[in-house]
Parts: structure tokens; C-alpha cells; sequence
């Protein structure tokens, strides 16, 4: 298997079927991806990958001002929003609970993918056409159609308690560009750290500092599980690297939009679970300024990081969250613009080799 | 050319309302071969016309519209956002997230309509299907390059979707109300020996039917049917639906039983449905058939005219779906029809002499 970079390697991972509970497959892409580059790779005990870029061992004094990990933790999550089948019916129609999509306006009428990890059929959601609709839809009422012509027939393709998610094809469009796809949120997260770990691998860069890399589940649950990985690798120091709301568009107030495309990484100070540890974030700022990389700062909006959780892990760990801006973040057509990608592993690159230094 | 081939190429090609003569170059390179005329009159109907070789012969409208529902362009704001019209009946609380083809002057440019993020809900979000005033496209281009690409206030913009094949020959894409059953007109034609037709046939790829049924009664004046054949999909049996008002995917193409239509030219289509073994179902709608045909029974001095369906879930949606043994069974039934030695002899009014009173 060859291995990709950049946004090619973000089109695999948005294509690939993993919404939260269900990420195996997402997974093996990237232990694939990371397989010639990483020193060890583990997994926790609740599903995420964790992959080990050892240092020296040998720190140097801080200068005033500087950070010096002992160990660093980045993470990203590799769910996506989704639902789950609760239910077949004598037709072989799928009746669906949300998994983090929450809002069956966003479902209604969409192309899906709906299985396991031991493998997926195609399906449409079912909306009752607009001549005879009494409304907005609502979750209880959506079925998912796979074709089946009853129970049994259905009971061949999927069970109760499978998974599904929106398909949606990636797209690079207009000039800016942009691209368009689903699972942004947050697989540009899963590749922006594969590309740093083959980055470093490539350059022979060592740290004196052990960097490791958490591929995490079942963040868009609200499981936090990205502790386990924490808990497990034992950091003083992490970066979540997420996938921010945009609302970047005409029509909302301009504190609301949080964060705006093509204009860098978002270094966020607090969200609506918890305040981010305010040195760490400063610093990551001046590391920007320093670098000359575009960045942007937020605070107090997006659904928040499972760094409210990681920084109660053990005797606590400082945390900071990197978040690339994404536009329409929870539908089948999330939109980022190109440059952004580049610019967050610039920066993420940049803070490494500055607290190497 | 199968059914799945002819539906998935005709779906593919942008039809809103409106811009259904841009259809025409396709539907010549498809169809070219099989008839002996195509046309687009001044209504956009395209018309394809198949004669039988018999001197007088009697004329046989077949009709299923073109066109599909869409949007226009309202106005271009700064960052390269579009904002829209619906044309037809849209739902709109399925726009947002929505793939769409925005038809350039000379290429068509990809984009997606804005959605709200979670957890920075705005856009004035109250829970219902978003106003047109708070929808957005999203082109990725500057208001100078849209520009200098032909989209502006006017511009035609569509749903963007490729066809998928789901599990028991079941297909969802876009535009399936009602080129699936343009493709079944199209293929039973070509597939007849014009020997074998009962009369000279014309099928009339109607325009604006999604924006009061237009096109198809322009077309009747030009062609002096002695019968028309109206085609349209129909409700299929879904969750939550009426079995009434519906049909069930898979059990064969759906006939009207209505005031509206010709009583014994229906009869005769169950007729020639039940000898070449056909599956159809029948659905009654009494005093509206939501088709063209409400506007061609009224056509000169009347059309006699059926109504024969495809049963489709999720109309108007980007993922209309249906089975394509319903397409195939449509195709072999319109074939039959066309065929029927005395179907232009089968409707009711008696005595017949067109254009005079008797």
C-alpha cells in the first residue's frame, strides 16, 4: 500500500466509513499510513491508536518563557457524526437514532453508508415528498432505504445496533479552493498528524522529548476517550488538533462566526466545555507571530475539545486545542479551504521544533 | 442502451425549469438514430417523432416532462455566495449540505449549499425548513470570477447528484420525477420497428411541467394527437404514507382511474396490460392526476388521455428512489401500447371526426 499525503491522504480518510463507535476502519488507514514512520504503535482499551515518536531523553536547560515537555500528547479524533439502526422493519426499511447528528433536517433525503467494520451497503434516507409533507422532519420518523424488499432480506446487509454515516463525495472546488466532503470533523485532524509523523520520520528529526501521536474514538459522543489515551501515555503537555466551526458568512454577527476560512489555525482559549491552560496558548501564539503563520484566535465558542477531559488526567496535563476552520462542520458537506491544512501543520511543526530548542 | 444506462445518462443533464432546451445537443446524440425528426418548439418542449410508413396513419402523443426542480440565482454577494429562488416544489429543509450545479455561461461550476454548524447555530435557526432569505450557496470563487464566468441574477442552478444502486435493483438520483419516464418513452420507441407502431408516434420531453404544467398542451396544438399517453412518476408506498395514495416499488407501473382521463382507453391499457403479462397496479385520483394530462384533456377540442406512472419514494428530493423493474416493466407496457393495433380506436367519444362538428 502506497502511502499518500496531504489532501490526498484527507480524501482517503473522509471517504473511509467511521462513525463513532465504528472507527476500525478508519484505523487500519492510518496505522497503514504510518506503518514506515512510527517507532511503536499501540492502542488503548477503548479503540484509539496512539502512535510513538521517541526523543533522546536528553533535555537541555529552559530558557525564561520556553516550554519543555517531558512528553508531548497531539491528538485528533477519527469518528464522525453518524447513526446508529435501532430498528427493521416488515418492510426491510431501517428506523435510525442520532449518533452526534443530531438534527434530522441535516439527514432527511441524504445518500448514506450504512454497517460495520465487517462491511457497509449504500441507503438513502426517506423523506415524504413535499406535496404531501406535514413539516420539518423529524428523527423518529426517518427510515433508512437500502433496497431491501423485507425483514429477512434486510437482515442480510445490516443488524440492529450497525452504524451509518452520510456519503458524500470529496470535492476541490472554486479558486480559493475550497474542499468539500464529510468527516472533516476531524479527519484534516488524523491527516495534518500523519503528515507531521512521515515529516519528522523523513527529516530524522528526534526531540528530546517523546512525541506521541493519539488517533482517538468516539470523541462526537461526547466520550471524551482521548483521556484513556492520555492516561496511558503519561504527557505534561497536549495539543488537541481539531476541526472548528466557521461561520464565516454573510448574516451572522461576527462574534458568532468563530472561526474564518483561510485565515490559519484556530488557538482557542476556551469553548463551551472548559478554558484551555492560558500560557501554553500564548506561547502557541507567539510561535505563529515568530514563525510569521497565519493564525486565529477564539474563545468562548464550538462544542469543545476532549481537552476539557485530558487536563483532569493523572496529575493534570496542560492543554491547548490547534483547529483548522470548517464551515457546515456536522453535514455531508463540510467545507475547509485548502491553505488552512498547510498552515496548521506549519504551525504544529513550528511549536514542536521551537520547544526542541 | 439499457434502462439503467438511458436513465442514469438523462439524469445526469441539467433540466431545471426553464433551461430544458439545453438538453437538446444530448438527447440528438442519444436518440439521433432512432427517430425521424427531433425538434424544440417555442415552449422548450423537445419532440421526437417515429413515423409508421402507412399513409394517414393516426398520431399518438407520448408525453413525460423534462424538467426538473431546481433553483435561480436571486443575487451574488461579496465572498462568492449566491443567493437563490426555488423553481417547482422544493423542500427546502433539504437544501442545506446540498450538492448543486451552478450553470455557467459555458461550463457548469460545482458548489454546496450553506448549512448551519453545529454549536454556532444562526441564520435566524428556528427549528423549521430555512427561508430562501437565510439560504446560501457556497462557489468556493470570487463575485469577479462568477462574474466573468456568466453567473448572475438569472443564472440556473440544480441538484447535483449520480445515480446509486441500492440492494433488489432499487436506484436513487436526482431528476428520476420524470426522466424515468423520459427513459421509458424513449427506449420502448426505439426499440419498436416502425412497422410495428400503431400510428405515428411523437414523444414530447416536456418542459415546465414543475411550474404549472406549461410545456406538454403547447406541444398537443403542433402534433394533433389522436391519443396521448401521459407519463409521470407517482407516490411509492413508503413509511408513513397512505397505501391509497400510493403505489409499492416493484410492483409494476401504476394506471390512473380518474374523472379526468378516457375511461375505456385506460380500460384498454389494463387490457393489454393483463394479455402480455404486465405487472401494473392501478391508483384512483379522482379529479386530479397532478399530471399533464389536467392541461391536455383540454387541448383542441379534447385529447383522450391515460395516465400510466412509476411509483418513486422521496419525490423532489436529491435521492428519489425507484425499481428499476418498475422502469423495465413501464418500457415493455408503453411498448405494448404503441403497438396495440386498435389503441387509437379506443377512446370514448363517439363519433369521431377531428376538427368538425358532426
Amino acid at each position: 500500500m502506497k502511502q499518500v499525503r496531504g489532501t490526498a491522504l484527507l480524501e482517503k480518510l473522509s471517504m473511509a466509513f467511521g462513525p463513532s463507535g465504528c472507527e476500525d476502519n478508519v484505523m487500519h488507514l492510518i496505522l497503514e499510513q504510518l506503518q514506515p514512520y512510527a517507532d511503536r504503535m499501540i492502542t488503548d482499551n477503548l479503540g484509539s491508536l496512539i502512535a510513538v515518536w521517541r526523543g533522546t531523553g536528553e533535555f537541555p536547560a529552559v530558557p525564561e518563557g520556553e516550554i519543555l515537555p517531558k512528553r508531548l500528547l497531539l491528538a485528533a479524533h477519527m469518528d464522525e457524526v453518524g447513526f446508529m439502526i435501532n430498528g427493521i422493519d416488515d418492510n426491510g426499511y431501517l428506523s435510525i437514532t442520532p449518533l452526534a447528528a443530531k438534527d434530522a433536517r441535516m439527514l432527511a433525503a441524504r445518500s448514506v453508508t450504512v454497517g460495520s467494520e465487517k462491511g457497509t451497503v449504500p441507503g438513502v434516507i426517506g423523506t415524504k415528498p413535499v406535496h404531501l409533507s406535514g413539516g420539518v422532519a423529524q428523527m423518529d420518523s426517518l427510515y433508512v432505504d437500502i433496497g431491501a424488499a423485507n425483514r429477512e432480506d434486510a437482515e442480510k446487509y445490516v443488524h440492529i445496533g450497525d452504524f451509518g454515516t452520510y456519503r458524500s463525495d470529496f470535492v476541490r472546488f472554486g479558486s480559493a479552493p475550497y474542499l468539500k466532503g464529510k468527516a472533516l470533523d476531524d479527519r484534516v485532524g488524523c491527516a495534518i498528524l500523519c503528515d507531521i509523523i512521515a515529516e519528522l520520520a523523513e527529516n530524522g528529526e528526534r526531540y528530546p522529548f517523546d512525541v506521541c501521536f493519539a488517533f482517538t474514538c468516539r470523541n462526537e459522543i461526547g466520550m471524551n476517550s482521548t483521556r484513556a489515551a492520555a492516561y496511558l501515555t503519561e504527557p505534561d503537555y497536549a495539543i488537541m488538533v481539531e476541526a472548528g466551526a466557521a461561520a464565516d458568512i454573510d448574516g451572522v454577527p461576527s462574534y458568532r462566526q468563530g472561526g474564518k476560512l483561510g485565515l490559519g489555525g484556530m488557538i482557542t482559549y476556551a469553548d463551551t466545555k472548559t478554558v484551555y491552560d492560558k500560557a501554553f496558548c500564548d506561547h502557541l501564539v507567539s510561535t505563529a507571530k515568530m514563525n510569521r503563520i497565519l493564525y486565529q484566535t477564539v474563545a468562548g465558542q464550538g462544542e469543545g475539545t476532549d481537552a476539557a477531559a485530558v487536563m483532569r488526567v493523572r496529575e493534570g496535563i496542560r492543554c491547548a486545542a490547534v483547529s483548522v476552520p470548517v464551515r457546515y462542520i456536522h453535514s455531508a458537506g463540510a467545507v475547509m479551504q485548502e491553505s488552512d491544512y498547510d498552515t496548521v501543520k506549519a504551525l504544529l511543526r513550528a511549536q514542536l521544533r521551537r520547544m526542541a530548542n | 442502451m439499457t434502462y439503467k444506462s438511458l436513465l442514469t445518462a438523462l439524469s445526469r443533464i441539467m433540466t431545471v425549469s426553464g433551461c430544458e432546451q439545453k438538453a437538446l445537443p444530448a438527447i440528438q446524440e442519444l436518440m439521433g438514430k432512432y427517430f425521424d425528426e427531433i425538434t424544440v418548439d417555442t415552449a422548450r418542449n423537445i419532440l421526437l417523432t417515429k413515423r409508421c410508413g402507412k399513409a394517414d396513419a393516426p398520431r399518438i402523443m407520448l408525453d413525460a416532462h423534462l424538467d426538473e426542480i431546481g433553483m435561480i440565482v436571486t443575487d451574488v454577494l461579496e465572498g462568492g455566495l449566491l443567493t437563490v429562488l426555488g423553481i417547482g416544489g422544493l423542500d427546502r429543509q433539504l437544501l442545506p449540505g446540498a450538492d448543486v450545479w451552478i450553470c455557467g455561461r459555458e461550463n457548469t461550476v460545482y458548489g454546496v449549499v450553506a448549512a448551519n454548524p453545529a454549536g454556532l447555530l444562526q441564520l435566524a435557526d428556528d427549528g423549521k425548513a430555512p427561508a430562501y432569505a437565510n439560504l446560501r450557496i457556497e462557489t468556493g470563487y470570487t463575485k469577479e470570477e462568477l462574474t466573468a464566468m456568466g453567473i448572475g441574477v438569472g443564472t440556473f442552478v440544480g441538484y447535483n447528484n449520480t445515480v446509486t444502486e441500492l440492494a433488489n435493483r432499487r436506484v436513487a438520483g436526482k431528476g428520476f420525477d420524470d426522466k424515468s419516464c423520459c427513459a421509458g418513452l424513449l427506449l420502448a420507441v426505439c426499440e419498436t420497428q416502425r412497422e410495428q407502431l400503431a400510428g405515428d408516434v411523437t414523444v414530447v420531453l416536456s418542459a415546465g411541467e414543475e411550474i404549472g404544467r406549461n410545456g406538454a398542451n403547447c406541444a398537443a396544438y403542433a402534433i394533433k394527437p389522436h391519443i396521448a399517453i401521459v407519463t409521470d412518476v407517482n407516490f411509492a408506498e413508503t413509511p408513513g404514507m397512505d397505501g391509497k395514495e400510493s403505489g409499492k416499488m416493484g410492483n409494476g407501473p401504476m394506471v390512473s382511474l380518474s374523472a379526468v382521463t378516457d375511461r375505456r382507453l385506460t380500460a384498454k391499457i389494463l387490457k393489454i396490460a393483463e394479455t402480455a403479462e404486465i405487472p401494473v397496479s392501478t391508483v384512483v385520483e379522482a379529479t386530479n392526476t397532478g399530471t399533464n394530462a389536467n392541461a391536455l384533456v383540454f387541448c383542441e377540442n379534447g385529447i383522450p388521455t391515460a395516465v400510466v406512472s412509476i411509483p418513486l419514494a422521496n419525490m423532489h428530493a436529491y435521492n428519489e428512489t425507484l425499481s428499476l423493474d418498475d422502469g423495465e416493466n413501464f418500457t415493455k407496457l408503453i411498448r405494448a401500447i404503441i403497438t396495440a393495433e386498435d389503441i387509437c380506436n379506443a377512446f370514448t367519444a363517439i363519433p369521431y371526426e377531428r376538427g368538425r362538428l358532426v
